[in-house]
This record gives C-alpha cells, structure tokens and sequence, in this order.
C-alpha cells in the first residue's frame, strides 16, 4: 500500500455510509442533533416508569441506527439490551408478524446465550416446535421444521455494549431466513390463536432472560422499516400483538406506514427522527446554521478519530458544497464525503477539493437520476413547485426512495425535493416546455 | 437513578395517558394506585346520575344507554362512575375491549358469549354456583347458527372449561369507590372481552363469525333470537342466585375498527334482544350517522361526553382538578413543579380533552426533566405543544384532510365533514366536540391542529 492509500483507508472506512457507528468509533464520532427525540426517550424509557411499545420512523438515512445505539449505551446498565438488526437477520422480503415474533425469540436467546447469561433452551426449542407444527400444519407438510441452528446462526444480533462493537450488517448471506407464509396459509394461521400463543413463547424466553440477566429485557428491532411499502402493511396490519410482549421494546417502522396509519398511537409511543434542516421552515434560500454545525461536526468527529484534522482533510467550500447537497441526510452526507475522497485520493492529492466535492455531488445526481423514471420527474417538478402532494402514494413511494426530504422543527413537518435533484428536474422541464413548443 | 429522577418518575406515571380502570387487567398506571384514586367527578353529574336511575331494579323495562364521546373525553371513568354506584344494589358485569385486535371481530353474538363466559366467572368468585350448562346451551345457540345457517363445517366438542379458564385468566374482582370520597363498592367484575373472542376465534368447535361473508349475514339471522333467549336465561339465573339485578357495561367499542362499531349499530336490534340492562360505549363518529339513529332507537338513553368547552379560561377548575389531584397522589403542591403560566399553556393547548392534557404534561415533564429542572416552566410547556401539535400535523399533512378542514373553519365550523374523511377527524380528534349553553353539540378545531391550519394559512 503506498503512503497515499494508506493515507485515505482510513478515512474513507470511517465515511462508509453501510456502517453505522459502532463499538469504539462510536464514542468519538456520534453528534447529538437537534429535533432528536432520543435524549426524552431515553428519559421515558427508565425503569420504573410506565411506557408503551415505540415505534420510531425515519426516512431512509436519517441515523436511526446510531441514535437507536445511543439509546441503548445510555440504558444498558438498567436492561439487558437485546439488539436485533432484522434487515441482516431475516428475509425482509417474503416476512409476516410471524417471522417477526421467530426473530425476536430467537435474537433474546442468541444474545443471552453470547452474554454467557446461560438462557433455557426449553422455551426457544418449544417455540420452534409449536411454530413449525402449525405451519406444516397449514402446508399439510407433517415433516415441515424450522431450521432453528441456522437461523440463529445467522442472526445479526448482539447486547448493545460500549466496549464492543455490534455486528451490524457485517454478515452477507445469500439467503435470509423466513418462513415464507404467503395468501391463504398465512389467513388461516393468523385467524386463530397462533399469534396470542406465539407472543406467550417469546414472552417465556423474555422472562427467562430477565430472570438470568438480574434486569428487564430491552429489545430493539432494527431495520423492520427496511421492509417493503407493499408488504408493510401485512406486516403492520397485526402489530398490536408487540403490545403483549413483555418488556421495552422498539422497533424502526417505514417512514410511510408510520405517517398513513393514525391508529399505532393509540397502542405505541410513536417517534420520529428527521433529517437534519439546513434550511429554516419556508425560507429555503436562508442557511439554518445550527443544521451546517451538525453535520461540519461530524465530519470533524470522523476526520479526528483517524487522526486527522478537518481543514488538513477538506477545503472548507468543498464541506459546504457536500452538506449543501446531502439535504441534511446524514447517510447521503457521508456517502458523499466518500465518494469525494476516492476522486481526491484518484487525483493523488491529501485534501478534498471544491471540484473533488463537485465531481461527488455529480456523481450521486447521476445515480439519483438513473432511478427517475419521466413520470417522477413530472411528480417531483410538480411539487417543487406547488408543494401539492397529489396522489399520496406517488408521495410516500417518492419520500421512502429518498427522493423528498422530511423534516421536522419547532412543532412543524415539512418536505422539499432533494436538493441534488433540483437541476435535473430545471433541466427536464426545460427540454420538455421545448419539446411542446415544438409541437 | 438520581432522586430528583425518581421524584419525577412517580409524577411521570401519574400522568400515564393509558391509565384506566382496566389498569387491573393490563398495566397501564403507576404501581400500586387504582385510575379511580385519579377521578375527579366532571362538572355536571347529572346525566350520568340519569343512567344510573333508569338502572333502577323497580323499572319493568330493563334500560339500554349508549355512551359516546370521543376518544380523552373520559367516558371509561363515566362509566366507571355509574358502575361504582350501580355495584351498591346490581351486579356489575363489565367487558373491556383492552385486547381486541384485527383477528377478531365483534358482532351480537360473540357479545352474548363474551357476557355468558364473564357471568360464570363471576359466579365463580362470588362462590355462587351456576351451572355451565347455561353458558354451553348460549355457545350452542350460537354455533348452531354459524356451523348450520352458514354452512361452517366444524368438528363438535365444545371445550367449556377451556374458554371459561381462558377468561379467569384475563378476569378481574375489582372495588370502585361510590362517589368522590365514598368508601369502596362492593365489586365490579371485569373481563377484557378481546381475550374472550380470541379465545372463540381459536376453538375448533365455536364457528365465530370472522368471514368476511359471515360478517353481513350472521346477525341478520332469526335464531340470534335463540342465542339472546339463552343469554338472558343465563342472567336470570345469575339473578337470582346473586340476588341482584345484572348490569352488563360494555366499555371500548371505540376502540375497535369504525366500520365494525358502524355493523354493530345497525344490528342493535339483535344486540337489544336479551332482555337485560346494557351500557355501551361509541365513537363520536358515528353520533351523526344513521347508524346511530337505528342503535338510538333500541339504545334511547344517550349521554353525550363532549370536551371541557371552557378549555382556554385559565380558571378551568375541572382540568386544573386533574392535575392537582394526580400530583396530590404523588404528595406535590401542584405550585412547586408548574408554574402558572406553564399550566394555562397546557390547558389551553389541550382543548378541553383529558387524555390530550395529560399527554401535553407528560410531554413537558420529560423536558423539564431533561433541562435538569425542577419545575415545569413555559419554555418546556411550549416544547410539549410543539410535540404534540406535530403528531397533528403528521395527521393533517394530506391535502384532503387539509382541504376538509379549511371548508369546516370557513363553515364556521358547524358541522364536521361527511363520511370517511370526517369519521377520521373526528377519530383522530383533529376537530372536538362541545356542548354549547343551550345543550347542543358543537365543533371546533382541537387547538394544536388550528395552531398548524394558521401556521399555515389555511384559515
């Protein structure tokens, strides 16, 4: 490796927008944000103190994943925090509230039995037995079992500990586990006692855990709002059962179910995590500082856990041209500092430059932009415009791929286009106002 | 946890939005304290000091009432109210919708089975002996009706103690006081009903109605007269050996979906058919729909629960009384951790809505908490109202919804919208309801959303 790569390795490991901070990186590199609802959930979820379910939605990118681990390093010494990344652990595309409750079973043993809290077996093995017999059951195939060695194996699981870092999405399996109930095996399954009967097995393996771990069981159920829009509803169609689950719990949500279904607050505590504003509600031609200071902080943060300074990294125009176009999305951000260091380290310099950020910024609008197909960019026109949701699933789909921003501030939710997208939509509207002269 | 943590660690319970009487069956509340320690007695009794006289035994005609409000009104502690004064001269037999969910579906029928399965667990505690045979005879009434007229083929073999186990186990002996002060009444039992159905949705030998086909056609039939015959035979019975007259409460059918509270009331005819004293509760959405003419006309006595009207005068004594008398339980001068200004905010922002209030203080606990203070000042009422009024907006972000509201301020705010997108307002609480002086009700804007609509300039 020569002094250049060695130079720029670290740097671009610690901007690498697929993992989330983590174990020691964590503690120099995580900002507290503004609008955060982390620091009053943390307050909420004391021992000792009646709270129910939360749910916690965020558009793609937000950093749930890292708020959710700040939670979990400041009530670890109250819980036995079982941390399960269901993205990494399951099937996420053929997934049902059944899988969900497999998942949760099987994460609390996993992370008793790695926590070396010595867990009963008995109740995860009576879990999977009851739940394969019924499923085969509705299959009408007797021998039907789950296979429960290998699914624990690959459960992404672990208790949020300071000292070590989570094992998040650092397996790449080719398959996932589900159990793959689809249309009328699932009805029939569902139609039943078989959800109450299986929320009673998880909440077996629970007490058990508590009882081992001397503390209650904290679960957090990350990356349940990666699932797809089509499927989220199934899904969440049955979330009431979690209510029954014994313990606290969290589970992320997809940003457009949480915002379509007003019935979850009755049986949640429903949170919101942002994007990060860098422009005041309404003035989008006026800089939010405090917005900029987050993410300048960051990337200061990041740039110093490698032993670095941030001037020395970045020339200060480029780390604004990169916020600028991040849109306040803390994983676009990163992503785009990333991209600017492999153009910076391509050039065989040691110092992002305003054209590296440029070259990025292009970059990401390109990839952004082979997404779009002419009827979104007639969506996404209109609403820059008219700020009209029209059809509010082209909305949800259009804010769920990234392509509107949410944000949130002193009691008001707003959304624009992302940034990066304004010049191609200036630019497809042009080319179209002169394709209908033409005609 | 620090001691001024704990300190508002017994505050922040106390203002637990999901603290009800059924607490006794699902925690819901502060540790060792009943809701009822947290009743205050709403300003005007007087209707609900009616429904309770038309309970009386002396009256031939066994009474029907329908309570309807929207959801923080505080219609469950009403009924909580009647049924401690009921439980001095009638049995109390209450059904909670806590546990219901999509799996389930409510119709007259499983209600019968529900009040059969929960009079002979009552029976039970009260060590009176009611043969089960009155309750079989109601479940085969009913399943002769699902297994035969709908063609449901079910093995028989009805496993009674099961189901009637099943409920003990979400069933509960619980004592109400008599009145504001009064010592405890003797009893009021409770059973949470959605536990009740799922345990019939799972038994092979009860064909509950849970098709979408049996849904429309399993109340229209003439034998549900056999299944209320056998219901009311069961209570007769558990009359007499109790010695009492039966009132049966049915508390969070507006919890449960609209569209099945709506079936409901268009087959009150079914569900008035055992002659007994039943309360209900409904969703204020349904108040104008005429659904509910038709649940009214076997359901005549109606008590409307509408929102404290007097929300923004600061000398609210009814919601300060709340908060007083939750702090009180907690030994806290309501002076010492909210300032008066900050106290007018949160009652003004709640629009007259208990839960709302409580929910806005719970919030602004949280924050002075996290600012390390002591006493809840303005800046974290404000910060309170900022949250919840974003929980508005999520729900008003959709030009409809928009759209509805502004034509409803425009109207002068008369009426809610019709159909779907009204029912969801008023639902989701975005428009409250009042009485006016004349006893009518009246509809405004819940104060966060009306905050938004200005923000906006939609109004």
């Amino acid at each position: 490796m020569n002094a250049l790569t060695e130079y720029w390795t670290p740097l671009s490991n610690i901007f690498n927008p697929l993992f989330p901070l983590a174990g020691a990186q964590w503690e120099p590199c995580y900002v507290e944000r503004e609008e955060s609802p982390i620091p009053l959930l943390t307050l909420a979820l004391q021992p000792g103190r009646v709270s129910r379910p939360v749910l916690l939605a965020g558009a793609r990118g937000t950093g749930k994943t890292s708020a959710l681990i700040r939670l979990a390093r400041s009530l670890g010494d109250a819980y036995t925090v079982i941390w399960i990344d269901l993205h990494s652990s399951m099937d996420l595309y053929h997934f049902s509230i059944l899988d969900l409750l497999l998942a949760l079973g099987g994460g609390a043993y996993k992370v008793a039995v790695q926590e070396g809290l010595a867990p009963d077996p008995q109740p995860w093995q009576d879990m999977v037995a009851a739940l394969s017999t019924l499923v085969g059951e509705v299959r009408r195939q007797p021998a039907f079992s789950i296979p429960a060695d290998a699914l624990l194996a690959d459960m992404v699981c672990a208790r949020a500990d300071p000292a070590e870092p989570l094992p998040l999405q650092e397996t790449s399996k080719s398959q996932r586990y589900s159990l793959k109930l689809v249309g009328e095996e699932l009805k029939q399954l569902l139609a039943g006692l078989v959800l109450r009967e299986m929320v009673g097995r998880v909440n077996a393996i629970f007490a058990d855990v508590k009882i081992k771990g001397g503390r209650d069981t904290l679960v957090i159920a990350d990356g349940l709002d990666k699932i797809e829009p089509a499927l989220a509803e199934e899904v969440f169609d049955y979330i009431s059962v979690l209510t029954g689950l014994e313990g606290r719990a969290i589970y992320t949500i997809p940003y457009g179910f949480y915002k379509s279904s007003g019935q979850l607050r009755e049986d949640f505590e429903v949170e919101e995590l942002p994007n990060i504003s860098l422009h005041p509600y309404r003035e989008p031609e006026r800089r939010h500082e405090p917005g900029f200071a987050i993410l300048h902080e960051v990337a200061r943060r990041r740039v110093q856990a490698v032993g670095h300074k941030l001037e020395d990294v970045i020339e200060p125009e480029a780390l604004e041209a990169l916020i600028a176009a991040s849109g306040g999305v803390l994983r676009g951000f990163i992503k785009l500092m990333r991209q600017a260091m492999t153009q910076a380290e391509w050039r065989e310099t040691h110092q992002i430059s305003a054209n590296d950020a440029q070259w990025a910024i292009g970059h990401e609008r390109r990839r952004m932009q082979g997404a779009l197909s002419p009827t979104d960019m007639e969506y996404l026109w209109n609403f820059l415009k008219t700020k009209t949701w029209g059809d509010e699933k082209k909305f949800m789909t259009e804010v769920h791929q990234g392509n509107i921003l949410t944000y949130a501030g002193k009691g008001r939710i707003w959304y624009t286009v992302h940034p990066i997208l304004v010049p191609i939509l200036q630019e497809w509207y042009e080319e179209e106002r002169e394709e209908r002269g033409q005609k | 946890m620090s001691t001024s943590s704990n300190r508002w660690t017994d505050i922040y319970n106390m203002f637990s939005p999901y603290w009800t009487i059924s607490a006794a069956v699902s925690e819901s509340g502060p540790a060792g304290y009943s809701a009822m320690q947290a009743y205050v007695e709403h300003e005007d009794i007087r209707p609900l000091e009616d429904i309770v006289g038309r309970m009386r035994p002396e009256l031939d005609e066994h009474a029907r009432a329908v309570v309807v409000g929207q959801k923080g009104t505080g219609k469950s502690m009403d009924l909580t109210w009647i049924a401690g004064q009921l439980s001095r001269t009638h049995m109390v037999l209450w059904l909670d919708a806590v546990g219901l969910d999509t799996t389930v579906f409510v119709n007259p029928l499983n209600l019968f089975v529900a009040i059969g399965l929960t009079a002979i667990q009552s029976a039970a505690v009260l060590g009176v002996q009611l043969d089960q045979e009155y309750v079989s005879n109601l479940i085969s009434a009913c399943r002769g009706i699902s297994t035969q007229e709908i063609s449901q083929k079910r093995e028989s073999g009805l496993q009674l103690d099961k189901l009637v186990g099943q409920v003990g186990t979400w069933f509960n002996q619980i004592s109400l006081p008599l009145a504001a002060g009064g010592a405890a009444g003797p009893g009021v039992f409770m059973a949470a009903v959605g536990s009740v159905f799922q345990t019939l949705a799972a038994s092979a030998s009860f064909g509950l109605a849970n098709q979408d086909s049996q849904k429309q056609e399993i109340t229209t039939l003439p034998r549900v007269e056999e299944a209320a015959l056998r219901l009311q035979l069961l209570i007769q019975k558990m009359e007499e050996l109790a010695e009492k007259p039966v009132v049966v409460i049915i508390d969070g059918l507006d919890r449960i979906p609209l569209t099945e509270t709506r079936q409901l009331c268009e087959r009150a005819r079914a569900l008035a058919s055992p002659d007994l004293r039943l309360i209900l509760t409904a969703p204020l959405a349904l108040y104008h729909a005429p659904e509910f003419e038709h649940l009214e006309d076997y359901f005549p006595h109606v008590l409307m629960r509408p929102g404290v009207s007097r929300a923004t005068d600061p000398r609210n004594e009814f919601l300060r009384s709340i908060i007083a008398r939750r702090l009180a339980l907690c030994e806290v001068y309501p002076a010492r951790v909210l300032e008066p200004e900050a106290s007018a905010l949160l009652l003004s922002a709640s629009g007259g809505n208990i839960r709302q209030l409580i929910m806005l203080v719970r919030e602004a606990i949280l924050e002075t908490e996290r600012r390390g203070l002591m006493r809840i000042e303005m800046t974290a009422a404000e910060s309170a109202k900022y949250k919840l009024m974003v929980s508005f907006m999520e729900r008003l972000q959709r030009p409809t919804y928009l759209k509805a509201l502004q034509a409803f301020t425009q109207a002068g705010s008369q009426y809610p919208p019709d159909g779907e997108i009204g029912d969801f307002l008023l639902g989701m609480n975005c428009i409250l309801a009042y009485r006016d002086a004349n006893n009518l009700p009246t509809y405004a804007l819940n104060p966060l959303a009306q905050t938004y609509m200005e923000e906006v300039g939609l109004t």
